[in-house]
């Protein structure tokens, strides 16, 4: 247990700079939308309002009031968030390869502390899982703090105020990594964090056998997803809608957890009998 | 074990840890970001409509939320507001299809949910429907045969059986309307059409199978027309049944209407420099009559009617309008400021029922109406701006209103009262 803790702390340590980077580049860039979007809206309300010959009214009728949609539809607070989406998706692969890179393999050394080597493979799955979620959660930090900037950028006569609840509920797309319910939250990131577990065991799979490994590594995640859909599969072709939703969901939650039982089970065996340094 | 070697760690377990219990509990508290609407009595005593059901769709006019609502005499609820194991079925529940799906959970099994297809009484639950296969080498499309299955409630055993249905090779196209049991018998109604040459033969047929042999006993031709094409005139048949298909419970009369209408295409060359034809079709009905089937008899009878339904009857689509029950049936004639409604014993087959209702005067333009228990009741189908949706129900035999009032939001906040509300089903149980 003690082993599995330092690893993961271990990891956390080698990739701290990188996602500081993101955590600060997420707020820079969303605070400057913010700032950018507001600017802009002012800067019409001056020209048309202030200047011009329009009403209050007329101006609200024409352009609207300012909300926090305007910013978060805006590409200043979409493109940081899928740009820590990429960087972690390309991580869940570099996590691996950086051990095998350079000439004194640190594979070498991380296999062979004194301890189970799938704790390697768990520290690294709960180190990215814990910097999704750390990324999910100061998203959500952040949120309050740009709305109380807008708030103070833009008189009230010129905006609507949005609940932190009101802006998850525009963001259409990426509403499912802010899902409402706890439950629909366990089961977007338990799918999530399934996948991850099935891609590290391709990259075993590649690690172990090398070229044919990817051939392998392919088969067992196309594998993994036919048993995790096998219910779906079922119900659509085999046994037209025989079963409830409720059992469906049920069946899923099973072969769900079957895929994760493979995955770790197929991972310590390559770990331990297979796996080349 | 020193602390300060597992900063990151903590730190980051920390934060998410406090950052989404925060969320959870706050969303979980949050208030509703849908209006509760609530039906206000104006006048009347408010168990007049505790019986009605009605199903809408809410929308905010300035922005995109909307949201499919049940409302009731006891309040509002939103389907993307109940919980996330509720919401798998993707549908309100409790509903009658759900109760059944509960109580005859393997009998349910593998069977769509349409209303129309089951029966139910004290002591059967039942279930027909048309399956097809294809069939190769000819040119109709498919063999159909009768999927039936029947569970007894008294000894808790299901028959079920498929049922080839004889003489159907020039059969084009079969539906179901209804399925009714009458003394151990299964009444399945069904709408075929065939093709006999250039003619196209359109029949409403009751099926009757013998739930105790499970053999096919009998096949009454209740209705019949004829579909033809000659000199750019198409004639067609319809049948409508104005039953409540959607009640599963016991409706021994079936309350018919035959629609005859032609078609005339008008073919002009308005266009010479593009050489397209403009092709419009005029359509007009010649004859609609209504009729009363008794299932347990067999006998059928037409409605002789008076001059003013008739007439009214053959100028509106009128299918929403008509309905029956154990003893009337019911047509409603509109007018700008009124509403008839003219109630026909089915035994006597006399109009024995007249009663107006001054739509204008009671501040209603556009209802749904239903007729239950020898009451109306009637809601405003939709709503804009800042009117609030009338509901009001009406005596049949005496003619007078026994309930006045109206939809409304209970405490609307600054952004609900821009809004439109849709109500597209009314239930009256």
């Amino acid at each position: 247990m003690m082993r599995y803790i330092k690893l993961v702390n271990f990891e956390l340590g080698r990739f701290l700079k990188i996602y500081l980077v993101l955590v600060g580049l997420t707020l820079v860039l969303q605070l400057l939308g913010v700032f950018l979007e507001a600017n802009g809206y002012l800067g019409e309300v001056e020209e048309l309002v202030v200047n011009g010959n329009l009403t209050q009214e007329q101006f609200l009728h024409d352009y609207g009031y300012f909300s926090f949609n305007d910013v978060s539809r805006s590409g200043w607070f979409i493109v940081p968030i899928l740009f820590c989406i990429l960087t972690l998706m390309i991580y869940v692969f570099f996590i691996w390869y950086r051990d095998w890179v350079g000439k004194n393999t640190f594979a070498y050394r991380l296999l062979m502390l004194p301890t189970a080597r799938i704790n390697v493979f768990y520290a690294k799955a709960t180190a990215i899982f814990l910097m999704v979620l750390g990324l999910v959660s100061l998203q959500l930090v952040y949120l309050p703090i740009e709305n109380s900037v807008l708030r103070m950028m833009v008189p009230s006569d010129f905006r609507i105020d949005m609940t932190v609840d009101q802006i998850l509920n525009g963001f259409d797309n990426l509403r499912v990594i802010f899902p409402t319910s706890l439950i629909q939250f366990i089961i977007n990131y338990g799918i999530g964090f399934t996948a991850v577990f099935v891609l590290f065991t391709a990259i075993l799979f590649e690690r172990s056998f090398r070229w044919k490994g990817i051939i392998l590594g392919l088969i067992f995640g196309a594998v993994a997803v036919v048993v995790f859909i096998s219910p779906i599969l079922v119900q659509a072709f085999v046994l037209p809608e025989f079963f409830y939703p409720m059992e469906l969901f049920i069946l899923v939650v099973i072969t769900g957890l079957i895929v994760l039982a493979g995955t770790i089970w197929t991972s310590n065996f390559l770990l331990n009998k297979k796996i080349r340094v | 074990m020193n602390i300060k070697r597992y900063w990151k760690l903590i730190s980051i377990l920390a934060v998410i840890v406090v950052v989404l219990t925060t969320y959870f509990i706050q969303s979980s508290l949050a208030a509703s970001r849908y209006p509760n609407f609530v039906l206000k009595t104006i006048s009347g005593d408010k168990s007049e409509v505790e019986n009605i059901t009605m199903y809408g769709e809410y929308y905010q006019l300035d922005s995109t939320s909307s949201g499919y609502l049940r409302l009731t005499s006891e309040g509002t609820e939103y389907l993307q507001e109940q919980s996330y194991f509720e919401r798998l079925n993707n549908k309100f529940e409790p509903s009658e299809i759900t109760r059944l799906q509960d109580e005859y959970r393997n009998f349910m099994r593998s069977k769509p949910d349409l209303p129309a297809l089951y029966f139910e009484d004290d002591n059967v639950v039942a279930y027909a429907n048309l399956e097809s296969e294809e069939r190769w080498g000819t040119i109709y499309p498919e063999d159909y045969y009768f999927d039936i299955a029947v569970f007894d409630k008294k000894t808790n055993d299901t028959s079920s059986f498929e049922i080839e249905i004889p003489g159907q090779k020039d059969y084009w196209y079969m539906n179901v309307y209804d399925v009714q049991v009458v003394d151990g018998m299964l009444k399945v109604v069904t709408d075929v059409f065939h093709q006999d040459g250039e003619t196209e033969e359109h029949t409403l047929s009751v099926y009757t199978f013998d739930i105790a042999t499970q053999k096919l006993v009998g096949d009454e031709t209740v209705l019949t027309g004829i579909g033809e094409e000659s000199e750019g005139v198409m004639k067609r048949t319809s049948f409508t049944l104005l039953n409540d298909a959607d009640f599963i419970g016991i409706q021994t009369n079936l309350f018919l209407m035959k629609e005859e209408s032609t078609e005339t295409i008008i073919q002009s060359k308005e266009n010479e420099s593009t050489d397209v034809d403009t092709e419009v079709i005029e359509d007009q009905v010649t004859n609609r009559q209504v009729y009363v089937y008794n299932l347990a008899t067999n006998e059928m009878t037409e409605l002789a009617l008076s001059d003013e339904i008739k007439t009214q009857i053959e100028n509106t689509p009128f299918n929403s309008t008509a309905f029956i029950d154990e003893e009337y049936a019911y047509f409603n004639l509109r007018t700008e400021e009124n509403l008839t409604v003219v109630g026909y014993n089915i035994e006597t087959l006399t109009e024995e029922m007249k009663q107006t209702f001054d739509l204008a005067n009671l501040g209603i333009t556009n209802p749904t109406i239903r007729i239950k228990n020898n009451n109306v009741y009637l809601v405003e189908s939709q709503l804009e701006d800042e009117n609030s949706v009338e509901v009001i129900v009406g005596d049949l035999l005496t003619g007078d209103i026994l309930y006045e009032g109206e939809i409304v939001i209970e405490n609307p906040t600054k952004e609900q009262k821009n809004y439109g509300l849709q109500l597209y089903e009314i239930e009256i149980k």
